[in-house]
């Protein structure tokens, strides 16, 4: 997987009850991510910790493309995603890029995602 | 913090039964959970004898269970989910009946 790719974005609003989003509309937030920033795609999950999420992590990291997942705590991502990474012979410290965007707007979640592809050397739009 | 919206899958969120159970034999009060949960669900309680508690169960995202994933004692418990299902059909079905 090479490092120029861009990365995937997957939003985990923990089942859309989680009032950890209320401050944001995450449709504006999706559809930002995926029209302006430079990912490769975008889109929310409901649950990425349930058993269907494991099931649908296992398919989905087949492709071996490095994703950011905005949702809860980058510790409690780790340890709920390291199987799935590792059954699909990723490394979850490398080619994970968690991201807390709980308790945020709308512009604050899209910045920090922003600061996140910054980082990782992608550049906004491209 | 109340969970944004009152109901789940259709039905009231105060209808169904989904949220931890601290068995306190084995709690060692790392607090992680409390620390991880963004809801409130739990509170801390210094100077008494169960120094943590579930506060707010009504709180607690139905089939969310990451603070007893992160738990390192194993000392939190939820509801069987399947039965949780099953339960959410039926009050489905007899508010529709009803």
């Amino acid at each position: 997987m090479g490092d120029t790719e861009k990365p995937g974005l997957i939003m985990c609003v923990c089942t859309g009850k989680c009032p950890g989003f209320a401050k944001m509309d995450i449709w504006d937030f999706i559809n930002r991510v995926r029209m302006e920033l430079s990912v490769e795609y975008g889109f929310i999950h409901p649950q990425l910790c349930e058993e269907d999420g494991d099931r649908f992590l296992s398919d989905f990291l087949k492709g071996k493309r490095k994703v950011i997942v905005a949702g809860c705590a980058p510790n409690m991502q780790y340890k709920l995603f390291r199987d799935a990474f590792t059954n699909a012979g990723m490394d979850v410290k490398r080619d994970l890029i968690p991201l807390d965007i709980r308790e945020m707007t709308t512009e604050e979640a899209v910045r920090k995602v922003e600061d996140a592809l910054a980082e990782t050397g992608a550049v906004a739009g491209e | 913090m109340q969970v944004s919206e009152e109901t789940f899958m259709g039905v009231p969120r105060k209808d169904i039964p989904w949220c931890p159970a601290i068995d306190y034999e084995k709690c060692d009060y790392c607090m992680e959970c409390d620390e991880f949960c963004p809801h409130g669900v739990f509170e801390r309680r210094e100077g008494e004898e169960k120094k943590l508690v579930v506060a707010h169960p009504e709180n607690c995202v139905v089939f969310c269970k990451v603070c007893a994933k992160t738990c390192g004692p194993d000392a939190l418990s939820f509801p069987d989910k399947t039965e949780t299902l099953e339960l959410i059909k039926r009050l489905r079905e007899d508010k529709r009946d009803g």
